[in-house]
């Protein structure tokens, strides 16, 4: 009580008067210290991917000894330069195109459409993607170099698919903690907790011995038209990825009251429609930034991968680490860089999605750090 | 109000349970997550036996792959990966926490974003790159090196690769961003107002340090630790790409029995094994902190009765 009340008549008197001293005190030093500290480790931690960016312009043949002269040429080993740059124009012409038509359209004749304008970019996206992947061909050649090629493909689709199921399952499962809670909320919890922090080697064992035991050879065999082990990464790193996603939707919809929700059901929403029209939008922020952050952690997911992958579904970083043994060539570098760019571009949109629906940058810290 | 809205009284639905949405999850972690890590402990009591499919014989349980696990090769790695995990865990507190001290009092929010994002890139790019990009300055013949030994602070070339030294370095490096965020949060959340209390009470800048903050940030630290030490003692990839045979650790061990020697019954228990042991240090750590905080708090303890009746 006694410090509750100093608390609360204390702090407005001492931040009233401050401004006045503050003014003639003299630098604070450990603020000095404390930034010159921060700017060091913050150099330290880009340094290595400094390297990695600078070692993929190695003219050598090495990744980890740097030559003393630049060249694109292990670039151009990865990539197929020409295929891919005529893909991509398309695709951004295209892209460009679907968006600016409602506008034209709505210039001269006046005729427009909330849905549509709202839509348009997504949409003319999504068909340069289907025009672009018909007829370049692009997706088999991208890539010139077979190895890394097919295992970077691997990763891509092994994490869009395990994305898709962690959204779906967190999403569904964040909602339920947040509005049902109930007696299963904390064993459910513990549960999410354990997988979080369940040192991976042992799920990738675990799955990995498991996955065998399924029967109708569901795991081993290809499935759908997918390599064989696909399905294994897909189940393999759904897991900690719906574990965040779940945390993430909860945090979110924790931080609405369910007051919105309740009017839908008095107004006669059935549960479904209340669902659907209020609380999906709710947490599509939720969804969208889990997404995103599930997929740069299945896209490096390592010991998952090397246990439960089989030698068609190999992703980038199994096909990294069975290079360890020889020299491993600056092909890999370039390779680094893009899953680089990839990662920044995500995590810049999550960033961005969580700023636009009212985060400040520490709450956005913290849904990164788990809740 | 709500009484004079009448619910229809057509049409009773059967109510779906509470827990109805999280029910996909909870099959999902039951059937791989929960299932097979008991299998995995089942394993453990098994025998080796090649011919079948899953390479484990369940007719005879056996303690005989836990005193296998003791024996002189496993327990080193065991002692080295736990010194390891342990070492990197109080760094990546001494190095994470001035950063997240600054980053949560001593800088403007519009800083703030930026440099938070710095830190968070950094962490969530690839795990493999990174400690494969160990090797560029590490090595003995790279750049680093070379200029160490111009500059005459190395008499010779590092040689630290595929040593204990390398594997630390890394594993702190990788694991830096994961303690910095949650002790930021943490810290982030105290109330600047308590901070301000302390110190219009007289207290100096460390008194209200050791006796405000640092207790408050308590949780954040936890938190970090059980983010950071966790995965470390399983971490497989760092001690893979830098530790060669003198750096390995327990993740690699274990991986190797499983891919390559086939036992899984001996795999299986080092893998319990190695969860026992994460048990055993963070309870030994937690019995430590809370047991001093218990201490100090005994020796501070303030009889507040008598400052509370003054009006």
């Amino acid at each position: 009580m006694t410090a509750a009340t100093i608390a609360a008549t204390g702090a407005p008197a001492s931040t009233a008067e401050r401004p006045g001293p503050r003014l003639r005190r003299k630098p604070d030093l450990l603020r000095i210290v404390l930034a010159i500290w921060c700017g060091l480790i913050m150099v330290i931690l880009f340094v290595p991917i400094g390297l990695v960016i600078l070692h993929s312009f190695n003219r050598g043949g090495s990744f980890s000894i740097w030559s003393g002269h630049t060249s694109t040429k292990w670039w151009g080993t990865l990539f197929d330069g020409h295929e891919t740059l005529s893909a991509l124009v398309l695709l951004v012409v295209i892209t460009a195109v679907g968006s600016v038509l409602p506008m034209i359209v709505k210039a001269v004749t006046g005729w427009r459409n909330t849905f549509v304008s709202r839509w348009a970019a997504p949409i003319a996206f999504l068909i340069g993607v289907v025009v672009v992947g018909s007829t370049t061909d692009w997706y088999r050649s991208v890539f010139r170099e077979k190895g890394i090629g097919d295992a970077l493909r691997n990763s891509f689709i092994a994490a869009i698919g395990a994305t898709a199921v962690a959204v779906i399952l967190g999403g569904l499962a964040g909602v339920a903690l947040a509005r049902n809670a109930g007696w299963w909320t904390k064993p459910f919890m513990i549960v999410v907790f354990l997988i979080l922090v369940t040192p991976e080697i042992m799920d990738a064992i675990a799955l990995a011995g498991w996955f065998q035991r399924i029967p109708f050879r569901l795991f081993t065999d290809d499935f759908l038209g997918f390599a064989p082990g696909m399905l294994s990464l897909w189940v393999g790193e759904s897991l900690y990825a719906s574990a965040v996603v779940t945390l993430i939707v909860r945090a979110r919809l924790a931080g609405i009251d369910a007051s919105l929700e309740e009017a839908a059901a008095d107004l006669g929403a059935p549960p479904g429609r209340a669902f659907r029209q209020i609380t999906l939008p709710l947490i599509s922020s939720a969804l969208v930034a889990g997404g995103l952050l599930s997929f740069t952690i299945c896209l490096d997911n390592t010991i998952i991968a090397e246990q439960v992958s089989n030698a068609g579904s190999s992703t980038f970083p199994v096909f990294l680490i069975s290079q360890l043994k020889s020299t491993v060539k600056p092909t890999v570098g370039s390779a680094a860089v893009v899953l680089f760019a990839i990662t920044v571009g995500a995590l810049g949109f999550v960033g961005y999605v969580l700023r636009r629906s009212g985060d400040s940058s520490s709450q956005i810290a913290a849904t990164l750090a788990g809740g | 109000m709500a009484q004079s809205i009448v619910p229809p009284p057509a049409r009773r639905r059967v109510r779906a349970p509470k827990f109805a949405l999280a029910g996909p999850s909870m099959i999902w972690y039951v059937l791989f997550f929960i299932v097979p890590i008991a299998f995995i402990v089942v394993y453990s009591f098994g025998a080796k036996d090649s011919s079948q499919r899953i390479p484990v014989d369940l007719s005879s349980p056996t303690f005989g792959n836990y005193s296998k696990a003791f024996s002189a090769t496993f327990f080193t790695t065991f002692k080295q990966t736990i010194r390891i995990a342990v070492l990197a865990t109080l760094l990546t507190v001494v190095i994470g926490f001035p950063v997240a001290y600054f980053l949560a009092f001593k800088v403007q929010e519009k800083w703030r974003a930026i440099l938070l994002a710095l830190v968070i890139v950094p962490s969530f790019t690839s795990f493999l790159i990174r400690t494969l990009a160990w090797r560029i300055p590490l090595s003995k013949n790279g750049t680093l090196s070379g200029w160490l030994q111009d500059w005459g602070i190395l008499s010779g070339p590092i040689d630290i690769l595929e040593t204990r030294t390398a594997v630390q370095i890394a594993i702190v490096y990788n694991y830096l961003g994961f303690m910095i965020l949650p002790l930021f949060v943490a810290l982030d959340r105290i109330e600047g107002v308590l901070r301000e209390a302390s110190k219009d009470l007289g207290a100096n800048r460390l008194a209200t340090f050791m006796r405000v903050t640092l207790p408050l940030a308590g949780p954040g630290i936890a938190a970090g630790v059980l983010l950071t030490f966790i995965p470390m003692c399983g971490d497989y990839v760092t001690a893979t790409v830098l530790g060669g045979a003198k750096g390995n650790m327990i993740g690699a061990l274990i991986d190797s029995q499983f891919k390559g020697a086939q036992n899984w019954p001996l795999g299986s228990a080092i893998a319990v094994l190695m969860i026992g042991a994460v048990l055993l240090v963070l309870a030994v750590g937690a019995i430590l902190v809370f047991g001093t905080q218990w201490i100090l708090r005994r020796r501070r303890r303030v009889d507040i009765s008598s400052v509370g009746a003054r009006p």
